[in-house]
């Protein structure tokens, strides 16, 4: 009986890390993938059966990338245009956060239902419409174009996520400042903005990873400026520098160039995107 | 004595001034958002709505536009279903504009299936087919890490790091990484790995892509967002109370019953909101099919794209987007109202 369970306990404990193991690499097997075969040296690439564990490493595919100066201009791009693209929503979008999560006023119910459905706006369906209005704003091959377009999705989000976060401060402090002869306005700005300080950080923090990994609008708005592409497009688009058929070396560093900011910022700010996520898209 | 005047007659109006001016106030700090909203958002949106009813070109500022009414929808809705029995003629049974998608048998009749874009009904199926089958699949598979994931365990808060790896990488980014990994060559992981396990025969070389195109799709996407699922999920199974747990073992479930009885029942609220949510997000899928599947296999969202950027057809564009809108539309209202969504 005792041997029996003890059976059972052992089987189930290897079974439960087995399992985990098996989550574990399901996860990060394609980024290990792209790792080592960015650190291959041409050879082996080419070799059959493909090497899970390199023979030799190399970086000159991560040297190529830094001499191929579209994935440059592509990363300076994704950065300028994803950097705008935040302190913009965040700015506009306190305001709009502090008014509808403070402020009284009528029709404030619609507006948060117009906020709500714009945050799940189908934005592939307006292309063509986006596409004459970035001509007509003279933005087609910029990015100027990317860091006006972005907002329709970054915008909606940031306010929705904001404005929880103001409602949820305490109505004391507001009471205090007012009588204190603070305006509301001045209320905003000097009392209750630094106090959602690290809800801007969590949004802003998502905004930045929904501009830095878009892709249809950068596409679509720079079909023939490959000097605004941004990153995600130049990857897709890639020539090698040492390039053979297909430069996949160097594709592979490219990505993995491309992904370890991103890896950074999730593994530094962890809870705090976990909590954005479940702000935004749980609790709805 | 102006500002006398003006400061008495606030003091005669008190508290309803206040809330005046907090109104005002709440407009002018929405404006900037309304502005941006109308530029990005509205004024594309009735743009396209109007160009969907003309034959205006992609990128052609100085051609003839004309008004074609309803022609764009028409030959995007038009379906056709016909008894097509075995020598009939294609030409006398299908509609003059139509092309075939297929032939198929029916209680040992024959059909002939036809359509006004048979490229665009495919996109319907591919999507549907694609977001029924990924989301399920990233629902079953999501729960499982949750609850293996909601145990403890040592190195916990480093897999919890690694489930956002996927999420976090562009999706542009991953599809290349395995539209590499889904070949048939030696970049091919996927068939590495398989024949590693003893899976499929050393000398098999599948190409994923073009053998099985939808099956490459829902991988890359069920391998993306599983992760990001299993995080929603794990967040709402951390809301249940243990009590409720202990309480169930002391009356005697056993471990199905208490997932059954307690977990489900209580993890179905967040459920059902992530399911909206990422079935919203499969329907307008973009990146992963243009990447993975170059025009041979579209869905919706890439045959607007490729009907705009490729065919020049703007105002047909237009109105495949007004279709997808209203697809995606009638869903968002569904959910808002079904799950009353309570904003205030």
């Amino acid at each position: 009986m005792a041997g029996n369970r003890n059976f059972s306990y052992w089987a189930g404990r290897i079974g439960f890390s087995a399992l985990i193991v098996l989550i574990f690499l399901y996860t990060a097997f394609p980024f290990y993938w792209a790792l080592i075969s960015a650190l291959k040296p041409e050879s082996e690439l080419i070799q059959t059966p493909a090497t899970f564990f390199p023979q030799t490493i190399t970086l000159q595919n991560f040297e190529a990338v830094f001499r191929n100066d579209a994935f440059l201009r592509g990363l300076l791009n994704s950065t300028v245009v994803s950097i705008v693209v935040v302190i913009a929503a965040l700015c506009i979008g306190s305001f709009a956060a502090y008014a509808l999560g403070r402020l009284k006023f009528g029709g404030k119910r619609w507006i948060l239902y117009v906020i709500l459905s714009m945050t799940l706006f189908p934005q592939i369906s307006i292309l063509p419409g986006l596409f004459t209005l970035v001509n007509q704003l003279g933005m087609y091959g910029s990015i100027t174009s990317l860091m006006t377009t972005y907002l329709i999705f970054t915008l909606p989000f940031t306010v929705w996520v904001l404005t929880s976060f103001f409602r949820a401060l305490p109505a004391e402090l507001e009471q205090a400042a007012l009588v204190d002869g603070c305006t509301p306005f001045q209320t905003f700005y000097k009392i209750l903005l630094p106090l959602t300080a690290p809800a801007l950080v969590t949004t802003g923090l998502l905004a930045f990873i929904a501009a830095w990994n878009e892709y249809l609008f950068s596409l679509t708005f720079t079909l023939t400026q490959p000097a605004a592409q941004t990153v995600t497009v130049a990857i897709t688009k890639f020539t090698g520098v040492i390039a053979r058929n297909e430069p996949f070396g160097e594709i592979m560093a490219a990505s993995v160039v491309v992904t370890v900011p991103l890896i950074v910022l999730v593994l530094v700010f962890q809870r705090r995107i976990v909590q954005g996520l479940t702000a935004g898209a749980v609790k709805g | 004595m102006a500002v006398a005047t003006t400061s008495s007659n606030a003091a005669v109006r008190g508290g309803s001034t206040l809330t005046k001016r907090q109104a005002r106030l709440a407009m002018i700090m929405l404006a900037p958002t309304f502005f941006v909203l109308i530029l990005v958002a509205f004024y594309p949106l009735v743009r396209t709505f109007l160009s969907s009813f003309t034959n205006e070109p992609f990128a052609n500022p100085t051609a003839e536009v004309a008004n074609v009414g309803l022609e764009n929808y028409q030959k995007l809705l038009g379906i056709q279903i016909a008894p097509f029995p075995e020598g009939a003629s294609l030409r006398d049974t299908m509609i003059t504009g139509y092309r075939r998608v297929n032939t198929f048998e029916l209680f040992g009749e024959r059909y002939l299936f036809a359509a006004g874009d048979p490229m665009w009904i495919q996109a319907i199926v591919n999507t549907i087919l694609f977001t029924i089958i990924s989301v399920a699949l990233e629902f079953s598979i999501g729960l499982l890490v949750a609850l293996v994931v909601n145990t403890r365990f040592r190195g916990r808060g480093i897999m919890r790091a690694v489930m956002l790896i996927p999420w976090a990488i562009p999706t542009a980014i991953s599809t290349v990484l395995w539209r590499y990994m889904l070949n048939d060559n030696t970049t091919g992981a996927m068939n590495a790995l398989l024949s590693a396990f003893g899976l499929i025969e050393p000398s098999a070389s599948i190409a994923w892509r073009s053998q099985y195109p939808l099956l490459s799709v829902i991988l890359v996407d069920v391998w993306k967002t599983v992760p990001f699922v299993a995080l929603l999920l794990l967040a709402g199974l951390q809301t249940i109370p243990t009590d409720l747990y202990e309480a169930g073992a002391v009356d005697g479930a056993t471990v199905p019953q208490r997932f059954f009885r307690i977990t489900l029942p209580l993890l179905f609220p967040t459920v059902l909101i992530a399911l909206v949510f990422r079935t919203l997000d499969a329907l307008r899928v973009f990146d992963v099919f243009a990447i993975l599947l170059p025009n041979t296999t579209r869905s919706m969202a890439t045959h607007n794209y490729e009907m705009m950027v490729t065919s020049y057809q703007y105002g047909y564009a237009s109105a495949t987007g007004v279709l997808i809108f209203i697809i995606i539309f009638a869903f968002t209202i569904l959910y808002m109202s079904l799950f009353r969504v309570e904003v205030d």
